[in-house]
């Protein structure tokens, strides 16, 4: 068992492109943390860098209190699950999962219980004398994980393990790696572009962009405090809408939206840190579940005209894509399943001001 | 549907035809020959004889004898292809790490299967020579050895056509292995890192077995092509000299058919080449599995 801690984490590649800029981590004992963040933000190469596949830049990776940057990846006691499984093609699944602890001089009596005892946690027991060219995607990557638990290592790291299955054995896997986190109570970390996956799996997600860590919190703290507008819109699906604005007001505070398609009233915890945004243009974001239909009873509503644009039935509920005035721009909306709002007609939604998030325009800060 | 299939064989007659004069034809002729005592005398009134030219192939002592050309055949085709494989994929290993100028390496060693085998044996020959040789020159300047006859020593002389043909052939095996090494996905080379394995691990776990699909069929060829390599032998050695001792079957068979005028002889030993190289092939593919796919 075993912490992992990233302090000022740099890379820079021939060349000078950069990739990570200063990311400072710390990963406590048995904690699963998620790195989610778009392509090119640099997530992978921070894991990689933690397992030794890639040289630091500057800055250092603490595992345990160790400085290891100079450690190869085999004195690390880490394991790693690849995107692309790896599983070496002309091995069988036993010899797959074996392949580390025979390197290691492990005996054979030990090696045959590790990977029986591996295969039996991840149900391959009967796969384990095929090839990897013989085993569905799930079952690959099941063969993978196998490969990453027989050694019993420290940390664990996870690179985008399952981008590669279809949706409904993603969210499978992703309840079976959730299981054997908490049945191996080993640190994990975890690189994914699925913000679904980082907030079902992550006891802890850090969100990466350009390099750099935008925020480091718990699932839920992320989702209703958004450090950034970055953030608030990375997390979340379908993601928040954005409105342009300006606060308007002396007492009572209120946001303008830009083309004039509608104002609200600034919720009363926030006036307080708007008040110096009086006449300055902020950003405002809501979530689609906070914008209701008509005629939803809520203490602090504003009423927008908007029109229909498309409608996508989700079974229990419906996502709605909205326009104000002559905006193309479009927002959504999450509506419950009741009732099909018809394209094209106009719709008076409620915007649930309590719940409206803001954001500097030039920082992109949350206000 | 009539027209459609009589259109399919419109556009498959033109290669049949070709393929029938250019390999069917030659190769029943030959097989045809082989039962027969076609020679300078009986070019026109050959007959058919049945084994007897097969028979004298086995059994009737030759110059140079069957049995050692064909055992020198063997250990060219063999010391050959060892050394192609061995010197290709080392060098394919070096270029398909991270080195500067790699492209220019590449083109350079690709080199010598660029230029005609002609050009590479009859320089080759000139190279060897006692007197002018620049081998010689090099070896009694710089290693102080006394000068070596490569050409008329018979084991020299077919030293010296094994040098010239690894030469020629090592950068075949050499595209062929950075082809297949380029295809192994860097991951799998990441994740034995990640289980503690040295190069040698990693050479002997994941680089062999994964290109062997690509080898296997590439051996196969160079064992083919080297077991009937005539330009190399013919060429560097002056049609088997000295005193015929640096034959190996080709070239064997090409001074009986058209120095020695024995067609059938030639043709019957041709059909022996033929079987060997046939049945080789055949076991090698099925005990080294190669059309079982890596992946």
């Amino acid at each position: 068992m075993a912490s992992v801690r990233l302090e000022n984490l740099k890379k820079t590649y021939e060349g000078g492109k950069s990739v990570v800029n200063g990311v400072d981590v710390t990963i406590e004992d048995k904690e699963f943390v998620v790195l989610v963040g778009p392509s090119g933000c640099g997530k992978s190469t921070t894991l990689r860098m933690i397992a030794g596949l890639e040289d630091v830049t500057e800055g250092k990776v603490f595992i345990d209190d160790k400085a290891v940057n100079d450690l190869p990846p085999k004195d690390r006691d880490i394991a790693m699950v690849f995107q692309n499984y790896a599983l070496y093609p002309h091995m069988t699944v036993f010899e797959n999962i074996a392949f580390g602890l025979r390197l290691r001089g492990f005996p054979k009596n030990e090696i045959e219980k590790r990977v029986r005892e591996a295969a039996s946690i991840l149900g391959i027991e009967e796969l384990l004398d095929r090839k990897p060219k013989a085993l569905s995607g799930g079952q690959r990557q099941r063969a993978a994980i196998g490969r990453a638990i027989v050694r019993k290592p420290k940390v664990f790291l996870f690179d985008e393990p399952l981008s590669n299955l279809d949706a409904k054995l993603r969210v499978q896997m992703r309840t079976e790696i959730s299981r054997l986190h908490q049945r191996l109570e080993t640190t994990m970390i975890y690189v994914t572009h699925d913000q679904t996956e980082a907030m079902t799996m992550g006891d802890k997600i850090v969100v990466m962009k350009d390099g750099f860590a935008q925020q480091i919190a718990e699932p839920l703290d992320l989702y209703n405090h958004p450090k950034n507008r970055f953030v608030a819109g990375f997390i979340g699906s379908p993601a928040m809408n954005f409105f342009e604005g300006t606060i308007a007001g002396s007492q009572n505070l209120v946001f303008k939206e830009q083309q004039g398609s509608f104002q609200m009233p600034v919720p009363r915890e926030g006036k307080r840190r708007l008040k110096s945004y009086v006449r300055k243009k902020v950003i405002m974001g809501l979530r689609p579940e906070h914008i209701h239909r008509p005629g939803s009873r809520l203490p602090k509503g504003a009423k927008v005209a908007a029109t229909v644009q498309v409608v996508e039935p989700m079974g229990n509920e419906i996502y709605t894509y909205f326009s104000l005035g002559k905006e193309e721009k479009q927002y959504t909306a999450r509506f419950d399943a009741a009732v099909m709002p018809i394209v094209g007609k106009r719709l008076d939604v409620l915007f649930d001001t309590s719940k409206a998030h803001f954001f500097n325009t030039e920082t992109e800060a949350v206000i | 549907m009539v027209r459609n299939k009589l259109f399919i064989s419109l556009l498959v007659i033109p290669s049949f035809v070709i393929l029938a004069a250019v390999v069917f034809y030659p190769f029943v002729y030959n097989v045809v020959i082989s039962f027969a005592n076609m020679n300078l005398y009986k070019i026109h009134d050959w007959n058919l004889i049945g084994f007897k030219q097969y028979i004298k192939i086995f059994t009737e002592p030759s110059q140079p004898d069957f049995y050692s050309v064909l055992f020198k055949t063997v250990i060219w085709t063999f010391t050959n292809v060892f050394f192609h494989v061995v010197i290709g994929v080392s060098l394919a290993l070096m270029l398909n790490q991270n080195l500067k100028g790699r492209s220019l390496f590449r083109t350079l060693l690709i080199l010598p299967w660029a230029i005609p085998q002609y050009i590479v044996a009859l320089t080759f020959r000139g190279m060897f020579n006692y007197e002018y040789g620049a081998i010689n020159l090099m070896i009694t300047k710089y290693l102080n050895v006394p000068a070596v006859e490569w050409l008329k020593d018979p084991v020299n002389a077919f030293v010296a056509c094994i040098i010239t043909n690894v030469w020629l052939g090592f950068p075949f095996m050499m595209v062929i292995a950075l082809g297949a090494l380029q295809s192994i996905p860097q991951e799998l080379y990441e994740a034995a890192d990640m289980d503690g394995a040295k190069w040698y691990h990693k050479l002997r776990t994941i680089t062999l077995p994964l290109i062997r699909p690509v080898m296997i069929p590439a051996i196969t060829l160079g064992v083919i092509w080297t077991f009937n390599n005539l330009n190399i032998v013919w060429l560097v050695s002056n049609m088997g000299e000295p005193s015929d001792t640096t034959h190996i079957l080709v070239s064997y068979v090409y001074k009986s058919a058209f120095n020695y005028y024995s067609f059938s002889y030639a043709a019957a030993i041709s059909m022996v080449i033929f079987v060997i190289l046939l049945t080789f092939s055949l076991m090698f593919m099925k005990s080294s599995r190669a059309t079982e796919p890596a992946y």
